[in-house]
């Protein structure tokens, strides 16, 4: 026997311990799988289709396109029309008096 | 492997080693649904660099922790509503209702105490503590699960009892 006060509480510890080694093993409950089943039937029911996304990225990057050239259209039709102006030494706007 | 041939094969596992954690069936029962819900989402992402076995421990090992977590964050925040409203159910239900199927009952009492301070060691300690003295694992076995060398698992085991002679012994530890 150890007389080291640390080994005694080592000891002493274990067999403390000791009645965890007594814990049996059980089963798990039967419905445990078909809960499980449905769970798992339920993500899926509830999962958004990838399709449906990538329909709606792709609409939303279509409509921001179209936005960005119209507004780029626009930009260049306002700037023709200024150059045009200028070339004919035309007023561009309708005040006559400045 | 099939999905059903590892609930086969691990679901005593996964449920005896919840059991261990939260000493409920119940939760035991929920824990491993959440468990197997996540190897049946992550089967097809799981890479045979370590076996099967230590993957769903790991992952049955984490899902525990985080199911504790949750309660004890459901109870804390059950207390303070039951402040201002007088419902003390739901506080009640949320209590620690020990009912650990696979203890006799002769020793139910003990087990219950030795539990409440199992339950009280720091994660990685109760992991390590739960895994080499309830589920039998060799010191290796258990440094493969959690990831840790066999050294700091040792010195885990070795707080973990200190921590435990401490809590059930106050003058012990000193």
């Amino acid at each position: 026997m150890s007389s080291n006060p640390i080994d005694k509480n080592k000891m002493h510890m274990e067999d403390f311990l000791k009645p965890l080694e007594s814990i049996k093993q059980v089963e798990a409950s039967p419905y445990l799988f078909t809960r499980i089943q449905q769970r798992i039937q339920n993500k899926l029911d509830n999962r958004v289709p990838m399709k449906l996304v990538y329909s709606i990225a792709a609409s939303f990057v279509i409509l921001l396109s179209i936005n960005a050239f119209t507004m780029l259209q626009q930009n260049h039709s306002k700037n023709k029309e200024a150059n045009i102006a200028q070339a004919f030494q035309l007023i561009p706007d309708n005040n006559l008096y400045k | 492997m099939k999905f059903e041939e590892i609930y086969k094969q691990f679901s005593k596992l996964v449920f005896n080693l919840a059991l261990q954690y939260v000493q409920n069936t119940e939760d035991a029962e929920e824990i491993t649904q959440d468990v197997f819900l996540t190897v049946h989402q992550s089967l097809k992402l799981f890479q045979q660099n370590s076996e099967i076995q230590t993957w769903i421990y790991r992952i049955a090992i984490n899902k525990s922790l985080d199911f504790i977590k949750a309660k004890n964050r459901k109870k804390r925040f059950a207390f303070i509503t039951s402040l201002f409203h007088d419902d003390g159910n739901e506080l009640k239900n949320l209590g620690h209702n020990f009912n650990h199927p696979g203890i006799l009952l002769e020793q139910k009492e003990a087990l219950e105490s030795l539990f409440q301070h199992i339950n009280a060691l720091p994660d990685n300690q109760k992991t390590a503590l739960i895994l080499s003295k309830l589920e039998q694992k060799s010191q290796k076995e258990v440094a493969e699960i959690m990831k840790l060398s066999t050294k700091a698992v040792e010195s885990l085991l070795q707080r973990a009892k200190t921590n435990l002679a401490k809590k059930i012994n106050p003058s012990e530890g000193k």
